[in-house]
């Protein structure tokens, strides 16, 4: 069964717009002397096309069976990507206040929890164990500059 | 003699305890993915570039290659035991490696399987090291029309050899181009489509791009709920030595899967997954009983296993000689090469041999590893099919999220990964190829200042592109790629 993703071939060629109107902004120059929008025009030119091919050929289909197709939002899993992104922009957001390690202990407990029936020693063995470990590949070993938050360390 | 040298040169590099630690390191992780359906190469080698800011170029290209090779050998593992191939480039292996196993011949086929794959791996690094020297030295008279033309046919090769929709795959090039335009002008150096913000200031950093394309978009994928439950084929794993009979009824396709395979992983957008596929094409066609093919033949193995293997050595040729990748793989090698400060093209070879034939010796090296690793090892990696995702997915978003991090050091190229994480799983769930973004996102801005430079050079003339023998065949190749997607659409109208 086809995929009728003609709302996604408006929102590429709003970006062609997009990109051709900023490149005109910042400059296009000459073809001799090309300035910094001229291949981003030309670019944008491109997806603008490209867009409308989409786009046709996602009409026809449609026609031809009568608009009967897959909803273009249907069978994504809103709930746990959601969930998972929120936790990761939780993660990303309070590293630097929290530390390395105890944000790290934090995110694990959480994406352990979400992702099954586990039980609970096991969740904050799991989630212990990974934050030591990472800090001491990455942070001791590898000397990455974890912040250091609470813990000071 | 110089190739001998050479060659001496770098097996007295990839000889060194620290850089077969890493050639050890990258072969097990390879073979480790390879055996887990779910999470690829390509991911492995973006979850695992940070790992490899603090180490020397050398050292981190071993290892990174070595995940890119050892996942061949590891993808077939589960195509014979479970009929679930753990890389895409295993898919037609399947269709006689689990006949074979169900027939009780499991261990011939795994041992065919690591066989063919380590004489068409060792082959083709024959091939890379008696061509690229040679191909270098001719790509040194390229200009910049040449590599504009040259990575025009690239991107449309891979879009063209794309899964789904040429159309979709092209957009996608154009879209991967247009997001190396953020950040720096690479001609003038101001800022441009940065929209004031300062994590954008310096450009889309790669390693977020790629931990969210493929880390985090394919973790959301797995989330999806999926009717599929791994069964590890009850059978006694025995005989893994295949026999005198085995050898003459595989010998032929281990041959000519090298061949073809090293071919055509040189071909941009070619790589593992079409060789392992032609390869067994080309069997079924030459085969005196075609009928049994896909019954549980080894030859049927054989062919695809040793082809993929083959192709990873081929596709390092475009890499080294033009800093062109021809797969999302080597372009996470370009990227790591450039991370390091060294500019892949034909003067690499000339200017640091030690990356180049560091490397090729480390996968002679590598190679022999994996023979090992994966004949006597074959009941652990079996066990390992028994890991729940459940466990292994936190532990990926948790490397993607440290991986992004180190990069600057700076949580908010967490937040471009998660941007990306989120674009990617919906591109992949709309059926659009990630592979030609990621490659044109790469090539962008070589791409851009060919472009420009050959347009300055020529005063605006667009036929500079079509003056050279090169230039002009590579543009016409294109547009005939091009031409060629066009036909069936408007035939279908």
């Amino acid at each position: 069964m086809e995929r009728f993703d003609w709302k996604i071939s408006f929102i590429w060629m709003a970006l062609g717009v997009g990109q051709c109107i900023e490149s005109w902004r910042i400059g296009l120059g000459s073809v001799s002397e090309p300035a910094m929008g001229f291949m981003p025009f030309v670019l944008g030119m491109v997806i603008i096309g490209l867009s409308a091919v989409l786009l046709a050929e996602s009409s026809l289909a449609m026609k031809k069976t009568s608009g009967r197709g897959i909803r273009l939002w249907a069978g994504v899993n809103w709930k746990g990507i959601a969930w998972v992104t929120v936790l990761l922009l939780g993660y990303s957001l309070f590293l630097s206040r929290l530390g390395f390690l105890l944000a790290t202990f934090f995110l694990m407990v959480f994406l352990l929890r979400t992702s099954g029936p586990l039980k609970w020693w096991v969740t904050l063995l799991i989630a212990l164990l990974t934050s030591v470990l990472t800090y001491g590949v990455f942070g001791v070993w590898l000397s990455v500059p974890f912040p250091r938050g609470l813990l000071s360390f | 003699m110089d190739l001998l040298s050479n060659l001496a040169q770098g097996f007295q590099i990839g000889l060194l305890p620290i850089n077969l630690l890493y050639c050890f390191i990258g072969v097990l992780l390879g073979t480790l993915i390879g055996v887990l359906p779910g999470i690829g190469p390509s991911a492995t080698i973006a979850l695992l570039l940070p790992t490899t800011f603090r180490i020397s170029p050398v050292s981190a290209i071993i290892m990174l290659a070595g995940i890119y090779y050892g996942a061949q050998y590891g993808g077939s593992t589960t195509s014979i035991l479970v009929n679930i191939p753990g890389e895409a480039a295993s898919v037609v292996t399947c269709l006689d490696g689990y006949q074979m196993a169900r027939k009780g011949r499991a261990g011939p086929a795994l041992g065919i399987s690591a066989f063919g794959s380590f004489i068409g791996g060792s082959l083709s690094v024959v091939g890379l090291m008696v061509l690229a020297v040679p191909l270098s030295t001719m790509a040194l008279q390229f200009g910049f029309p040449e590599y504009f033309a040259i990575m025009c046919l690239g991107l449309s090769i891979v879009s063209y050899l794309g899964r789904g929709s040429f159309f979709k795959s092209l957009l996608m090039a154009a879209v991967g181009v247009s997001i190396s335009f953020v950040g720096m002008d690479v001609v003038v150096g101001k800022p441009r489509f940065d929209f004031g913000l300062m994590v954008l200031s310096d450009g889309v950093g790669l390693i977020p791009l790629l931990m969210g394309l493929y880390g985090i978009a394919e973790v959301f994928s797995n989330l999806e709920p999926k009717d599929q439950r791994v069964e590890v084929f009850q059978t006694e794993i025995r005989g893994l030595l295949p026999t005198v009979q085995d050898w003459k009824d595989s010998i032929g396709a281990i041959l000519r899967g090298s061949v073809f395979g090293f071919l055509l992983g040189i071909l941009p957008g070619g790589g593992a997954v079409v060789a392992s596929f032609l390869s067994y094409a080309v069997e079924r066609k030459i085969s005196r009983h075609p009928e049994k093919l896909g019954t549980g033949v080894i030859e049927g193995v054989a062919a695809p296993e040793t082809a993929n293997n083959s192709a990873t050595g081929g596709a390092f040729i475009p890499l080294f000689v033009l800093g062109i990748p021809s797969n999302v793989a080597m372009a996470m090698l370009l990227g790591a090469l450039m991370i390091h400060g060294l500019q892949p093209g034909p003067l690499l070879i000339r200017d640091h041999p030690e990356v180049f034939w560091g490397t090729v010796a480390s996968m002679y090296i590598g190679n022999i590893m994996l023979l090992v690793l994966n004949l006597p090892l074959i009941g652990l990696w079996v066990k390992l099919l028994k890991v729940p995702y459940k466990i292994l997915f936190p532990l990926i978003l948790l490397f993607c999220m440290i991986g992004a991090f180190s990069m600057n050091n700076n949580p908010a190229d967490m937040l471009v990964m998660l941007f990306f994480g989120v674009v990617g799983y919906l591109l992949r769930k709309y059926e659009y190829e990630l592979a030609p973004l990621v490659l044109a996102f790469i090539l962008g801005p070589q791409m851009e200042q060919a472009f420009r430079q050959s347009l300055i050079m020529s005063d605006g003339s667009l036929t500079v592109f079509f003056a050279r023998p090169i230039s002009a065949t590579a543009m016409a190749l294109a547009g005939f790629l091009l031409i060629s997607a066009f036909i069936p659409a408007l035939k279908r109208k």
